[in-house]
């Protein structure tokens, strides 16, 4: 029994010392979890200390003000635009800048660096998709339209040990009018939809006021706004425009201009429709034509249905008596097609250009001048002008249609294609691929490449652009004799040259302008004499234009006091001795009379009855003078007994001369005496050719004049 | 024997692990109270901000009555047991610094005593809306 109690006490020490095993190892388990936990405990407080929450809250308000910097950017750019017309991108990277700057005002102990800069994004809704880049983009005046605005930020934040935290932000608005009512052909409508989604989704917060629907009034020739109630459909963002107070009739439901801002104030501007279309009728007698291969005409498309040429208005016609309206769009946005072969034919790009125009009140007679090219942001108005080409390549065409339509980029440049057109102002000259023209006058008195010096007179010196041969000034208008010799008292002054955009570095394409508004003459030969301010005040306009063999001159004189001389010229073009021979147009018979030039008998010789044209030429080369309908009837108005076409075969150095004259008193009769408010003025168009002989003047001189004007015909 | 051996070890384990859940869970206490302030200050503000609150009531062109507008706003949005200090400072363009109104208070101005256990957090406002024009709001914190 002692024996089992000893054993059972062993056996009972020995799960003793094992209890106490497994409580040890409990305890020492224990403790190790202790220390894990006081690990992780001061992990966990170590995160916490360091401020994720803190740093992150810093970012959000970094984003968060950016954003409110962006769209209130973007809310800025869009209204600027939509009421001024005007908006500054350049102004975006400052903001943002200055905003950076703010940022590390505002947390001066974060040292926080925000830096932006642009990024492109590509921005898809349904099937209309554009690029964002260069911070802002607008594509306005299109049935969709997009405002957005896209920024790449950096940040850095040195206190949380922060860098190179990148994020990019985006924000737009987009719209969209439902145009498929004008397919409809309804008499009228009442309503119409548009859709209107923001980057975050359709936006549903929008009211009547958020609307602004634009129709075209016939009787004051602008845009209206029209009353409407704008309420939600059931699909999100699609509003439903209804008019209050009028139903919009055909076809003005289809010129229809709508303005979205949503409520953070970004605006879209929509467009119902997206180009004009129209065509031009040639009305030059092709039975009378040999090739119709240069007949092209630079015309200019004004506001309302106004259409000119050659400083005609031109007629216009056709199945509809409504010209579509131009939307007030930046005149940069607009672009032209043409057909080549006939109107059903293709529709290729044309070189195009704006202008603007001025109705002058010029000694009380009201006359239409072009100031210069435009500025490009400025809206199509009452002065602006599209100007851009179409050709007649062939004889059997008889029409050609043209589309002047505009992009909706509102970043677009003004059209800036291929041209033959250059202006070097170093030199003062134009160049074409058909003539080139050195501009004499005040600041560049004699030419390189003709041997008299001008002294201000104001002439344009014709020089071949193959071989650089002059042919000598061609002389606006002249006045009287001066030690025998002709057309002594000239226009002086300095041309404007109308090359350049207006604040741009964008050049004219299709034509460059000069314009001379002088009320001074100078008596070209007397080297000392002053110029006057007694005779008569001259403006000019000359047009030097790309891709044709013409160039066109429009003059207006008045005299201021009377003067007694002889011989009045409304032109005078030399020839250098280059010439051969000569030919006009008689202006009673309508027959031509050619002849040559005898520079061994040289002479002035005059030639009763000019009619429309005159030309001078050789194997080489050859130059028609043409004047319109009204140019032939003032020149004939002073005096009709002495109008001439008159040459003169040799120059006052006495070398050969060769020139080729219209005279509205001839100088070879008795002295003429002018009267203060005599007036006139006339339009006359150069035409370059490789001569041979007068063909090609007697050709085209048809184009040039009022009663073969071209015909405009509006179409659906 | 071993039952209750192992019992015991059950025990001293559990009674392990509930101490040290007692201690893992973060405790109220004043050396991290500051940020867990400074979170709850920024949380307020950004959702006010997200709400359209924070800027209509900032920009108020009644400068007394959006302050006002704003202090109930904060009220509202803070635990009741916390008092704030809002201070909202125009920035002009040379960079200087103009205050706003008055102070927009809640509380007991001792509770804001302490500095070290007053959380301060800074935030900035771009624009209103219709044009840059920058505000910096500064908001203490400090627990009752």
């Amino acid at each position: 029994m002692h024996f089992l109690k000893k054993t059972h006490r062993q056996c009972g020490s020995s799960r003793g010392e094992r209890g106490q095993f497994v409580i040890i190892a409990a305890l020492m388990m224990a403790i190790m979890i202790v220390s894990i936990a006081v690990v992780m405990y001061s992990t966990v407080s170590y995160y916490r200390y360091e401020s994720w929450e803190e740093y992150m809250g810093v970012v959000d308000n970094v984003m968060a003000g950016s954003k409110q910097v962006l769209v209130s950017m973007l809310a800025n750019y869009t209204k600027s635009f939509d009421e001024t017309g005007i908006a500054d991108k350049s102004v975006v990277g400052d903001m943002l800048l200055h905003w950076a700057t703010d940022l590390y005002r505002a947390f001066p102990g974060y040292g926080l660096n925000v830096s932006f800069s642009k990024r492109s994004a590509f921005i898809t809704v349904g099937s209309y998709n554009r690029w964002v880049n260069d911070f802002i983009k607008c594509y306005w005046h299109f049935p969709e339209g997009l405002s957005a605005i896209c920024a790449e930020a950096k940040i850095d934040a040195l206190k949380f040990g922060l860098y190179g935290y990148n994020t990019s932000a985006l924000y737009y608005l987009y719209a969209k009018v439902d145009i498929s009512y004008i397919a409809k052909n309804l008499d009228n409508i009442q309503n119409i939809n548009v859709t209107v989604i923001q980057e975050s989704g359709p936006a549903r917060d929008l009211t009547s006021s958020n609307f602004e629907v634009l129709r075209f009034d016939p009787s004051t020739n602008d845009w209206r706004a029209v009353d409407l109630i704008a309420n939600e459909t059931s699909d999100p963002g699609v509003y439903k425009l209804t008019f209050k107070s009028e139903n919009i009739a055909k076809p003005y439901y289809k010129w229809l201009l709508i303005t979205v801002r949503d409520n953070r104030g970004v605006r879209v501007r929509l467009c119902t429709y997206t180009y004009i279309e129209f065509e031009v009728e040639r009305k030059t007698p092709v039975s009378k034509m040999t090739s119709s291969a240069d007949e092209i005409y630079t015309l200019e498309c004004g506001i309302g249905g106004h259409w000119y040429w050659n400083g005609k208005e031109l007629t216009v016609e056709g199945d509809i008596t409504i010209m579509p309206p131009f939307p007030p769009v930046p005149i940069k946005q607009f672009r032209v097609n043409v057909t080549q072969t006939g109107s059903s034919s293709q529709l290729v790009a044309s070189p195009c250009q704006y202008e603007i125009w001025d109705k002058v009140t010029w000694h009380n007679k009201t006359i239409e001048v072009p100031r210069g090219l435009a500025e490009p942001w400025a809206r199509f108005n009452v002065s602006s002008r599209i100007v851009f080409q179409v050709k007649f390549p062939q004889l059997t065409i008889q029409k050609q249609r043209v589309r002047i339509y505009w992009l909706d980029d509102l970043d677009a440049e003004p059209y800036q294609g291929p041209s033959d057109l250059t202006y070097d102002s170093a030199t003062f000259t134009a160049n074409t691929n058909r003539y080139r023209v050195e501009f004499i006058g005040v600041g560049h008195t004699q030419s390189p490449t003709y041997p008299y010096d001008y002294y201000g007179v104001a002439a344009l010196v014709m020089i071949n652009p193959s071989n650089g041969l002059c042919f000598g000034p061609w002389n606006l208008h002249a006045f009287g004799i001066s030690g025998g010799s002709l057309a002594a008292w000239r226009p002086y002054g300095q041309w404007q040259i109308k090359y350049w955009y207006v604040n741009s570095t964008k050049r004219a394409v299709v034509r460059l302008i000069a314009i001379l508004n002088s009320t001074q003459v100078k008596n070209v030969y007397d080297a000392s004499g002053r110029p006057r301010s007694d005779y008569y005040d001259t403006y000019a306009v000359v047009f030097i234009t790309a891709n044709v063999k013409y160039l066109q001159v429009d003059v207006h004189i008045y005299w201021k006091q009377s003067k007694t001389d002889d011989g009045l010229w409304f032109a005078t073009i030399m020839g250098n001795g280059g010439p051969t021979n000569y030919a006009f147009l008689n202006y009673t018979t309508g027959s031509v009379g050619s002849y040559q030039y005898n520079y061994r008998d040289p002479r002035h010789r005059e030639y009763k009855y000019p009619g429309y044209w005159a030309a001078h030429w050789n194997d080489q080369f050859g130059r028609g003078l043409i004047l319109n309908d009204i140019s032939v009837q003032n020149l004939r108005s002073i005096n009709a007994n002495r109008t001439r076409f008159s040459v003169t075969e040799r120059a006052p150095s006495g070398a050969n001369q060769g020139s080729l004259e219209f005279e509205a008193v001839n100088c070879g009769g008795d002295v003429y005496t002018t009267y203060a408010g005599l007036s006139y003025g006339y339009a006359l168009a150069m035409w370059m050719y490789d001569g041979g002989s007068y063909a090609e003047v007697n050709t085209y001189y048809y184009m040039f004049l009022e009663t073969y004007a071209p015909k405009i015909w509006l179409c659906e | 024997m071993r039952v209750v051996e192992t019992i015991l070890a059950s025990i001293v384990i559990m009674v392990t692990l509930t101490f040290v859940n007692s201690v893992v869970i973060p405790p109220y206490s004043p050396r991290y109270e500051a940020t867990e302030l400074e979170k709850l200050g920024y949380n307020v503000l950004h959702n006010l901000e997200a709400r359209g609150i924070l800027t209509r009531y900032v920009y108020d062109p009644d400068i007394a009555k959006g302050q006002s507008l704003l202090r109930s706003a904060l009220m509202v949005s803070l635990p009741s047991d916390v008092y704030f200090n809002l201070t909202i400072y125009r920035l002009d363009e040379y960079g200087g610094l103009h205050m706003e109104g008055q102070n927009i208070f809640y509380g007991d101005p001792e509770a804001f005593q302490n500095p070290k256990l007053v959380s301060t957090v800074t935030y900035v406002l771009a624009s209103s809306g219709d044009y840059y024009d920058p505000r910096i709001l500064v908001l203490q914190l400090a627990r009752r």
